[in-house]
């Protein structure tokens, strides 16, 4: 077997890692296998091409199915997608919203309480987004809650040592990211208590 | 309640698994080939959508695992082999049905025809 097929398919197992477990208990072996038999009979960039196009809608299948125990339907697939928007515009909303207040209130009332009402506001706002976004579909409560700490995540460090930032402390960042995800995953327990009750 | 989604339509992949495993079992990768060659190439399949397919087909006993393989000479013992069931079956051929008596209509009107 040529060199670059064995680290094709070296890479293929390692990415296999990101389905879910009970998934791959099952079919790992058998995908590798599959695999195998590709690279032997076709052309290994076409294989590679074709294994890289489905596998972030696969992983995002089997990671809803094995969470919500069902498969998702396209109108569930539609929702998703429009749950991902939202909580992407809304995470990056809520970011510079904040900022601004913020910016405003630590003139008021000082560093300290400005950023202990951050905290709050961050928690109660990604609290209402994930309300929100679990309504809208149940199935990407997860996934918004996740990203819109990711993007609030992604524009801190990026502004975390800049001069005049908005807090330039690395536990100020880190406990306003962790109010963050207490909001959103009260937000997502409790939206899901509720729908199982429903 | 699947039972009952399965009998409005089949999505395309599991149309091409059911179809290429209407004749004797296969493995993974023969349905992933006889599948590309069964759509002329339209439906191309890797082996997470075949697998993930395969997982809910087996859900739904659609198709099932041949653990005996009598006539298969060449059968390959690390490899699973599939089946249709019997509801399988029903669903293919309640989809071809479903084909043939919409391709009569085409007909009937003259689009089959022309498009050819």
């Amino acid at each position: 077997m040529k060199k670059t097929n064995i680290i094709a398919i070296r890479i293929y197992g390692l990415l296999l890692n990101l389905y879910p477990r009970s998934y791959l208990r099952e079919y790992k072996k058998l995908m590798e296998q599959a695999f195998r038999d590709m690279l032997k009979e076709d052309r290994q960039l076409g294989v590679c091409l074709r294994v890289a196009r489905e596998l972030p809608g696969n992983l995002l299948h089997e990671h809803m199915e094995n969470i919500n125990g069902k498969p998702m339907k396209r109108k569930d697939k539609s929702r998703l997608i429009a749950s991902v928007l939202i909580s992407i515009v809304c995470g990056v909303l809520g970011f510079f919203l904040s900022f601004l207040i913020g910016e405003g209130l630590m003139e008021v009332i000082g560093n300290i309480m400005a950023m202990l009402l951050m905290f709050l506001c961050v928690s109660i706002y990604n609290f209402i987004i994930c309300l929100f976004l679990g309504r809208l579909s149940p199935n990407s409560i997860w996934f918004a809650g996740f990203l819109i700490n990711v993007i609030v995540w992604v524009v801190l460090i990026g502004n975390l040592r800049g001069p005049g930032g908005f807090v330039d402390l690395w536990y100020g960042w880190t406990a306003l990211i962790l109010f963050a995800f207490i909001g959103s995953f009260i937000g997502s327990i409790l939206l899901r208590k509720t729908l199982t009750k429903c | 309640m699947r039972q009952k989604q399965y009998r409005q339509s089949l999505t395309p992949s599991v149309f091409y698994i059911l179809l290429a495993l209407c004749d004797r079992e296969r493995h993974g990768y023969e349905i992933m080939k006889q599948t590309e060659y069964d759509s002329d190439g339209k439906v191309e399949m890797g082996p997470g959508t075949l697998y993930g397919n395969i997982k809910r087909m087996l859900t739904d006993k659609l198709i099932e695992e041949a653990y005996e393989r009598p006539y298969l000479v060449a059968a390959d013992e690390r490899r699973k082999y599939y089946r249709l069931t019997d509801l399988g079956r029903k669903q293919l051929s309640m989809e071809l049905d479903r084909y043939h008596s919409a391709l009569k209509i085409a007909k009937k009107r003259n689009f089959y025809l022309a498009w050819n």
